[in-house]
């Protein structure tokens, strides 16, 4: 390997990303080259100051902003919208350009119909009076090929015209002609043409040519012209007939081009067209304009006649329709509508042909409508002209000009009569399969069924329609056929663990997918007369309101398994005033639900005393920290460093730190250090990397190890493990670092554990380590939550005051009936564990507070006792603890010093006999083993005697840290502690039920079926309101208002 | 290799991508959930602006999810796809807005790291440096930035990478190392300089 090869590769080589032969290549030869040596000593702290700019500065732990994300969800949601996407994208232009374009094409298809219609429309002009010949008009022009027209036109007219001649041309034209025309008019249906060409041929020569061509002194079309025989294609109808074989004969004659004969056949038959008078003007038109009528027939069936204009003959320009290419010099030939209904009737009701159909048969069928009475008549009736015998008649009466009348006025009425008369006569055979509805044929006005082709066609249509059904439900299955690699697997399950909603979609960087979080039911209603203890361990982990704070952020609501009513309640503050004597005071207060229908909302908080700076003792912290590749992101390692940064800063400098990493393998960092030696921690902090697996296992060995060693006797042993929880760990692992927590906790080393990240979330394995370590369990997300956990809190996370406590509440059965317990659901414990003081229960830090939170249905005639209520100066507004009635009630009944308390203990510090119980004694019967003290240090009731008795009382027990002892304190719930309304309460309980409303809609609870998220926002609010100095309620209002809008993510 | 538990994902880049009912609002959230962090930090890099860099990657998950919804098929290498498309949306984000970049340099210079309680100030001076080493990384080129920014901070692989910039692996090599050493090169004399 030389030195440019290494050269080449030595950013590489840095960053580790070669494989094993070509890195040992270049360290060997780094070895030997100090050139190369040298410039990877210049590369290496370039890469460092890059790694070391890019991830400062990185954004913590970004998301897109709701604002966002319901713009991509709305758009994944309905596929096709397009110009959602460019509004999106905030180019009006863009959007106005479209816009634009799309109206301009629409303007421009809407006024194509009215283009072609109006072009279609031929006016219908006359013959010039002088010609003698009444005007036939028709509706269509037949637009005249500009090639046939030059042709006509070179070709001249000769002037040897001649009626053999002409015959001649006619008849040789014939072969020719029909291609043409075939091809012109190959839509139509076939019809013996034959009586209509003569019919015409002969109305023409009566004097009005059933095609009119404006000119005068058209001579008669010769017989011979007529009935040109034999063209099988030959379109129906008695003008077109005529024309069409006008048009043969022109076509041939065209064809013949550009021989002079045919010019002069062409004369001829000019000659011979003025010989026949008007009636053949046609042909004189065709003659003398040398205008070729090839029926051309458009895609749409129409016909345009170009107007002739430069035609030599004397015959006056016919008026010209509009509008018209103006190259091109035509004749209308305007045409009977009999013709274009022959033309058009094959086609299928709809079509331009049929529409223009329509017209025509609108017409007649108008003139019929007014007159009721002979239109169904007429209309029957007209079918039954369609037969072979009553061709003849026709023709007759075609012979009699009888059309020719009727077609000599111009405006439109006449032209209808005209036009019902010329249809009167179109045979049968000629028509389209007869519909009764041909006039106006495109719809069926009477209901009567579609005529056969129409049938055929509609089947076939419907039979398109149900294949394109197919076609789409083929493709909308297979659209939903995963399109690309399987689903990723589903998540691997731990013992007990149930995966949240969705948590099935997410892959997971360690093989498991989903955040995980352990589901735990919803409290019951429990009788009070069956079941009156209601015991649980003290919890003071907030991790839940964190979490689901975090996914509401985002957007959605938290799986339900990740709301837990208690760390919802527990997040926020109470303002409970701390114990003046003792380590706790407790503090009970309730009210009518706002929620509950007819219960009562009981309100138990429980606040410990804040250790005197003097008090706090010294901390040996060992910081856990999972630098595992899935820590990696922004708002996991880094808001680790930063929380550690401010952790530190606020020990005091007897307090030790020490630094354990774990990913593949556990190493210490940093062994216990000062926290006056800041500089030192910093730069541990800031060196920490990561890669690698999560091998918590090893970690907490490691660190645990590490506290051992650097054990502070009476001092705070604490490990902090800081992890996104994702931990590869069988379940024989977990097993042995939960006993090994424990392990610990019994010989003082605690265990808080920190969330971080989101994600791939394993809540439940961190929980479960928490509670073992007696520790807290906080999740992190930000660093307003670092804040609040390591600099707000620190006091209540570094420095416990009581292990173990746990808390008790008797109801009395008299006065309630039922009562149910809002959270604690997996903290519940057994009524006999409650003075069992091996049972681990939670711990309670310094000045932290816990409260907890019952429903309450009293029992009948348990309600009210006004008296009672009556004493005592209802609460209203401020804090409990300041109006708490019963001011001497903690110290009434100090708490219990010395020596564990056995069973049934009574206070031996009391002043001798414990002070009688008022307003009735309160026992339970039938307890069985339980003996249950008689109430201790009840206070006197305020409310005199006869006073109701308390519905509960509320007990706690707990072990001091200071000296190991265990107290227990109780405090009866009574009427003084009862708000008649819910509204009067102070503002804080108010927070804690909307909070707790919260957390049981979020988690699903049937208790919570009928509340809705706004309901929660209208208790909240005055509460914000009253409580603006907490930033936390106003944040918990602003969810629950969004949360009405939010699905469930994963 | 390092970064290889980044990278790790693209393995599973080819997933679930059904589009219908129910699952698609799942999967679709799945998606962003996982990959917005990371292309916002990528948009915002190339754009100097994370406010941008929402717009930015909204709009990448909208196409990703319109041409999925229009059957486009499955993606391979999803997280290619999204690195490249993002970045292309955002270079001309940049050029669609180039006034705007007045406002990026001004909020470049409001997020310098703040010094809390007059401690811990040496973070003013990483900070300088930091901001300088950035700076210099901005005047690499469009590709050699591109490259230098996905193998650093978001730990792509080099297959990766060469997905992403439509190059060769060895190109890409190539490329990075090119950068890094214009960049030391440029922080030297910078240094010298200051």
């Amino acid at each position: 390997m030389n030195c440019d090869n290494v050269r080449d590769r030595l950013t590489q080589y840095l960053l580790g990303d070669l494989d094993a032969p070509e890195r040992a290549g270049i360290e060997t030869h780094l070895e030997k080259c100090e050139g190369c040596r040298a410039s990877a000593r210049d590369l290496q702290p370039t890469l460092d100051v890059l790694r070391d700019a890019l991830a400062a500065t990185a954004p913590a732990g970004e998301r897109l902003s709701p604002a966002h994300r319901a713009r991509v969800r709305r758009a994944s949601a309905h596929r096709s919208r397009r110009v959602a996407w460019w509004v999106a994208q905030g180019h009006p232009k863009l959007v106005a350009a479209a816009a634009l374009v799309v109206i301009g094409a629409f303007l421009i298809g809407m006024m194509l119909p009215a283009l072609s219609m109006s072009r279609g429309r031929a006016c219908a002009y006359r013959v010039p009076k002088g010609s003698g010949a009444p005007a036939v008009s028709v509706a269509r022009a037949v637009r005249i090929d500009r090639e046939m027209k030059r042709q006509l036109e070179a070709g001249g007219l000769g002037e040897d015209a001649d009626a053999d001649g002409l015959g001649d041309s006619y008849e040789t034209s014939t072969e020719e002609a029909p291609e043409k025309l075939r091809m012109g008019t190959a839509r139509e249906a076939a019809g013996p043409p034959d009586s209509q060409g003569w019919a015409l041929t002969s109305a023409g020569r009566d004097g009005g040519p059933a095609v009119r061509p404006g000119y005068a002194g058209a001579s008669e079309v010769p017989p011979s012209a007529g009935p040109v025989g034999g063209e099988p294609e030959q379109p129906e109808g008695l003008g077109y007939g005529r024309v069409a074989e006008v048009g043969k004969e022109f076509n041939g004659a065209v064809s013949g081009y550009p021989s002079a004969p045919d010019g002069s056949s062409m004369v001829k038959k000019k000659r011979m067209a003025g010989k026949m008078g008007a009636g053949a003007g046609i042909e004189r038109g065709f003659i003398a304009g040398g205008v070729a009528t090839e029926t051309t027939l458009d895609a749409e069936g129409e016909r345009e006649a170009p107007a002739d204009g430069h035609k030599p003959s004397p015959a006056p320009p016919p008026q010209k329709a509009e509008p018209r290419p103006a190259e091109i010099d035509s004749v209308t030939i305007v045409k009977s509508p009999i013709i274009m209904k022959g033309i058009y009737g094959a086609r299928s009701p709809g079509t331009r042909g049929g529409r223009v159909t329509a017209d025509y048969g609108a017409a007649p069928k108008e003139e019929a409508q007014p007159a009721a009475g002979p239109a169904p008549a007429a209309k029957p009736a007209a079918p039954e002209r369609f037969d072979e015998a009553a061709r003849l008649e026709d023709r007759r009466k075609a012979d009699n000009g009888e059309i020719a009348e009727a077609r000599g006025e111009e405006d439109s009425r006449e032209r209808r009569e005209s036009d019902r008369g010329a249809f009167s006569r179109i045979p049968a055979a000629a028509l389209p399969p007869p519909s009764p509805e041909r006039p106006g044929a495109d719809r069926p006005e009477s209901g009567r069924a579609w005529p056969a082709r129409h049938q055929r066609l509609n089947e076939e249509l419907a039979d398109l329609a149900e294949n394109m059904e197919k076609k789409e439900k083929e493709s909308e299955e297979s659209l939903r056929r995963p399109l690309g690699i399987a689903a990723a697997p589903p998540p691997v399950a731990m013992a007990g663990a149930k995966m949240g909603v969705g948590g099935g979609g997410r892959p997971a960087e360690d093989a498991r997918t989903g955040p995980r979080f352990k589901a735990v039911g919803v409290n019951p209603f429990h009788s009070a007369a069956e079941r009156p203890f209601s015991t649980f361990s003290i919890d003071v982990d907030t991790a839940a309101y964190t979490l689901a704070r975090n996914y509401m952020l985002r957007g959605f609501l938290p799986p339900a398994e990740a709301v837990r009513t208690e760390e919802f309640v527990n997040f926020f503050d109470y303002a409970y005033d701390p114990p003046e004597r003792g380590l706790f005071r407790i503090y009970a207060e309730w009210a009518p639900s706002k929620f509950g229908r007819g219960l009562y909302l009981l309100k138990i908080g429980v606040k410990g005393r804040r250790l005197g700076r003097e008090e706090q003792r010294a901390a040996a912290l060992t910081f856990l920290v999972d630098t595992s590749g899935s820590m990696a992101k922004p708002d996991r390692l880094e808001l680790a460093q930063r929380s550690l940064r401010l952790l530190v800063e606020r020990l005091a400098p007897v307090d030790r730190v020490a630094i354990v990493q774990f990913d593949s393998h556990a190493r210490l960092v940093l062994e216990h250090t000062p926290a006056s030696d800041r500089a030192k921690i910093a730069a541990a902090i800031d060196g920490l990397q990561c890669s690698g697996s999560t091998n918590l296992e090893e970690g907490m060995r490691r660190a645990y190890e590490v506290a051992a060693a650097a054990f502070a006797a009476g001092g705070e042993n604490r490990v902090l493990l800081l992890s996104d929880g994702v931990a590869n760990l069988g379940t024989g692992a977990a097993a042995d670092i939960l006993a090994r927590v424990e392990r610990y906790r019994a010989q003082g080393v605690f265990l808080s554990v920190f969330g971080l990240g989101m994600g791939t979330y394993d809540d439940e394995m961190l929980e479960t380590l928490a509670n073992k370590g007696n520790g807290t369990y906080a999740f992190i997300d930000s660093d307003e939550e670092a804040r609040r956990v390591f600099v707000d809190d620190l006091a209540a996370t570094l420095n416990t005051i009581a292990a173990d406590a746990k808390i008790q509440v008797e109801f009395n059965p008299e006065r309630v009936a039922q009562y149910r317990q809002l959270g604690y659901e997996n903290r519940q414990l057994k009524k006999e564990d409650f003075r069992d003081d091996k049972v681990d229960a939670g711990e309670v830090g310094s000045g932290q507070s816990v409260t907890a939170l019952y429903e309450v249905e009293m029992a009948a005639g348990g309600e009210t006792h006004p008296g009672a209520a009556g004493a005592a100066p209802p609460l209203r507004g401020g804090d409990l603890g300041r109006g708490e009635t019963h001011p001497g009630a903690a110290d009434a009944a100090p708490p219990l010093r010395g020596g564990n308390l056995g069973r049934g203990e009574t206070h031996p510090g009391a002043a001798g006999a414990a002070p009688p119980l008022q307003g009735g004694d309160f026992r339970v019967s039938g307890g069985g083993d339980r003996a249950i003290p008689a109430w201790q240090g009840s206070p006197p009731k305020a409310g005199g005697a006869g006073g109701a008795a308390p519905i509960a009382v509320v007990r706690v027990r707990y072990r001091r840290t200071a000296d190991g002892a265990v107290e227990e304190i109780e405090r009866p719930v009574t009427e003084a502690d009862r708000v008649a309304r819910f509204d009067a309460a102070g503002a804080r309980f108010r927070l804690a039920a909307g909070v707790a409303e919260f957390a049981e809609i979020l988690r699903a609870s049937p208790f919570a079926a009928g509340s809705g998220f706004e309901d929660v926002a209208a208790v909240l609010r005055p509460v914000a309101l009253e409580l603006d100095m907490d930033g936390r309620v106003a944040e918990l209002l602003r969810m629950a208002e969004a949360a009405g809008g939010m699905s469930r993510g994963e | 290799m390092k970064g290889a538990d980044r990278g790790s994902d693209m393995g599973r880049a080819t997933e679930i991508l059904a589009f219908g009912g129910e699952d698609a609002a799942r999967r679709m959230e799945t998606i962003v959930s996982q990959y917005e962090t990371a292309l916002l930090r990528y948009a915002g890099r190339i754009l100097n602006n994370p406010l941008a860099a929402q717009d930015v990657v909204q709009n990448v998950f909208i196409k990703l999810f319109r041409s999925l919804g229009a059957g486009a098929g499955p993606i391979a290498e999803l997280k290619a796809w999204l690195y490249r498309v993002t970045h292309n949306e955002a270079v001309d984000h940049v050029r669609r807005e180039a006034r705007l970049r007045l406002l990026h340099s001004k909020y470049e210079s409001e997020t310098q790291a703040e010094c809390r309680d007059g401690r811990h100030c040496s973070a003013t001076v990483n900070a300088e440096r930091r901001q300088l080493v950035l700076e210099q990384l901005r005047r690499l080129s469009d590709r050699e930035q591109q490259i230098v920014l996905l193998r650093l901070e978001e730990g792509l692989s080099y297959g990766e990478i060469a997905a992403v910039t439509g190059r060769t692996e060895g190109n890409v090599g190539n490329i990075l190392h090119h950068a890094v050493k214009k960049l030391s090169a440029r922080l030297k004399k910078a240094e010298v300089a200051s």
